[in-house]
């Protein structure tokens, strides 16, 4: 415990530095700035703004600035949750439940305070739950071997696939579509070009930053295309921003209760602060003397969500920076940003890299007060950014997408790849299909073939060696359960929806 | 909506051909070479799970079709950027992001000509100052003559 002071300390004269405070203050400023948007969650934030971080000159400064924009995002998109019933990202989709309904009720003031004072609690608390439990993670981590590597990314894949809401046939399909995608490029074993046909581009792998840009932002400014009408901005004046006193009490519980709830589920790969913030509303809801007011405005309803999601958003840097294996789509963007830096997240990272890990750790606490001094205030001015006509913000978007999918490796290939990104986006879009585990296979798929081809080495070709040591089983273990429950779950969820469906007919 | 191709089809069929041809590619690259896994073992594993389940993906939404129908508006929008990304490496960047922005305003939004221009020209040079001089980025501006 004392090592882990010493070295939060250490990260704080790091992060205390004045450029690394200007990086973190440039990446909360531009994060919640993008993350106000509608349309533009973090995801979309992070991959279009990447390229420019390359343009930092330190690796910490960089992925102070990347930390900073995911927060900053996660913290904006709560804004357009509450003003105009817009998710600006989908942990915040059960915020609009309430906070809408608190802006027609004229306290939308109120909802964005605990809104951010909730974030900036929860994600404080999962930074210094962060500072104690990542080392210990670090510790176990050492210890795994490719087995554990191979089991530990299969369980992240089967939780990104079925955790993703929709049917878990969709979800697998996506893993085993971006695992495909993934492995284009040269073999890191043998050399050799898997599918590259010959395409110099495409023998260093299809660029991850250009392909997501082109999902999700591309893809959805096109879908936004569609949906002509403007969303209803509640347009009464903010007024007061402060909570009342009753506002507050009724907030504490949820918010210790929120961040407690989200930090563990964060902790899990494939979708911590979604689901987190769900089962915070569950929870709020099931616990509160007056339920049947959930729905209608309750400051609950916007304390628990909006701090389960932060505190996830937080923990979810435990098994990036720890084990190297991404939480969800977001942080998966941010592994692909530390590989470009040629920093390799993982147990030894705390040994090589360990003004990186401390001083991340240590931004994200100054960031949270940024976020807080940011957000409040400026509230005023972020609602006038929902102003902004699609007709002038989505050439800006196309703009920067483009110039920053050519500046990765200043080859307008990459802006072909943006293109196919936008059609991938679009048409699973259309098709409900999320691409999000996609996105995670994707990342995790040279992990993936690297381990279970060492694994295999290993066990001198025999598969049993993933079964024989106790690690890699167990996990792999949890992760068919999981796979097995989750499915059975989804259809006796569709066999009960057919049922009342068919009753509703019948009456 | 109709059965047939509907976005949910589509993307399995999609999926179908990408297995193919994956599993066709894995094969020539090899599973097992002199006594090591090759580099086509994890590539024909996927390849062969994708195929089992974008089809029977397939058999089930083309029985009960699912997803949103197509609209115009996104399928040109779509084909406009896909010009104006073949374009890109022959024109370089300046000629072809006018003309793509003046045409995404003023036929994708429908404002006026002449805002559409400014619009155009204007994010055109800030993208330019933005990543060409502040951000140090090469960029091609004009084409290669």
């Amino acid at each position: 415990m004392f090592e882990a002071l010493q070295s939060v300390a250490h990260g704080f004269s790091l992060a205390m530095l004045p450029e690394n405070l200007m990086y973190a203050l440039i990446g909360s400023l531009l994060g919640t700035l993008v993350g106000v948007l509608p349309g533009l969650g973090p995801v979309t934030t992070i991959a279009v703004l990447l390229p420019i971080t390359y343009q930092v000159g330190s690796p910490l400064g960089a992925l102070i600035m990347l930390a900073a924009i995911y927060y900053g995002a996660m913290y904006g998109g709560s804004t357009t949750s509450i003003l105009l019933k817009v998710p600006g990202e989908a942990a915040s989709v059960i915020t609009c439940m309430d906070g809408y309904e608190m802006a027609k009720q004229g306290r939308a003031g109120p909802a964005l305070a605990i809104a951010a004072i909730g974030s900036f609690v929860a994600g404080t608390l999962a930074v210094v739950g962060l500072t104690l439990v990542g080392p210990v993670f670090a510790r176990y981590a050492v210890k795994f071997g490719p087995p554990e590597y191979f089991a530990l990314a299969v369980f992240g894949l089967v939780l990104a696939s079925t955790l993703s809401g929709g049917p878990p046939l969709r979800g697998l399909c996506m893993v085993f579509l971006g695992i495909l995608l993934g492995l284009v490029g040269l073999d890191t074993m043998t050399g050799d070009a898997r599918f590259s046909f010959g395409i110099l581009e495409l023998t260093n792998g299809i660029g991850i930053v250009p392909l997501m840009m082109g999902i999700f932002g591309l893809g959805e400014i096109l879908y936004n295309l569609e949906q002509r009408g403007e969303a209803s901005l509640v347009t009464k004046t903010i007024g007061r921003i402060m909570p009342t006193k009753q506002d507050w009490k009724d907030s504490v519980g949820p918010i210790g209760r929120g961040s407690v709830l989200g930090f563990l589920l964060g902790l899990l790969p494939g979708g911590g602060a979604i689901l987190g913030s769900l089962l915070s509303y569950t929870v709020e809801k099931t616990l509160s003397k007056k339920p049947e007011t959930f729905g209608k405005g309750n400051i609950a309803g916007v304390a628990g969500p909006e701090s389960a999601n932060n505190s996830a958003a937080s923990a979810a840097f435990i098994p990036l920076l720890t084990l190297g294996i991404p939480g969800n789509a977001v942080t998966a963007v941010l592994l692909a940003a530390l590989l470009i830096q040629n920093i390799e997240p993982g147990p030894l990272m705390l040994v090589q890299h360990a003004d990186v890990f401390w001083g991340v750790i240590a931004s994200m606490y100054v960031g949270n007060i940024m976020l807080l001094i940011l957000n409040l205030p400026l509230v005023g001015l972020w609602v006038q950014l929902l102003r902004v006509p699609n007709w002038a913000l989505t050439p800006i978007i196309l703009v920067v997408a483009v110039l920053g999918a050519y500046s990765l490796r200043n080859a307008w290939f990459d802006v072909g790849v943006l293109a196919a990104g936008g059609v991938i986006g679009y048409l699973f879009r259309k098709a409900q299909i999320d691409a999000g585990p996609m996105i995670m296979a994707f990342i995790l798929a040279d992990l993936l073939d690297t381990s279970l081809r060492q694994g295999l080495l290993m066990g001198d070709g025999n598969p049993a060696i993933f079964f024989s040591r106790p690690m890699s089983a167990v996990i792999l273990a949890i992760s068919m359960v999981v796979l097995v429950v989750q499915i059975f779950a989804w259809r006796r969820n569709a066999a009960m929806l057919g049922l009342v469906d068919t009753q509703k007919e019948a009456s | 909506m109709r059965r047939g191709l509907s976005p949910t089809v589509i993307s399995a069929l999609v999926m179908i051909v990408l297995s193919l041809a994956f599993g066709y590619g894995s094969y020539r690259l090899g599973f097992w070479d002199y006594g090591i896994p090759g580099s086509g073992l994890l590539p024909m594993l996927a390849s062969a799970v994708l195929l089992v389940l974008a089809s029977i993906l397939l058999v089930q939404t083309w029985r009960e079709p699912e997803g949103e129908t197509f609209r115009p508006m996104p399928i040109a929008a779509l084909g406009l950027i896909w010009v104006y990304s073949l374009l890109l490496p022959w024109l370089g960047f300046a000629i072809p992001t006018v003309i793509m922005l003046f045409i995404w305003v003023k036929v994708v939004f429908g404002r006026p000509a002449w805002l559409a221009a400014l619009l155009a020209v204007l994010l055109t040079l800030g993208g330019i100052v933005l990543f060409g001089t502040f951000l140090d980025t090469p960029i091609e501006v004009w084409p290669n003559v």
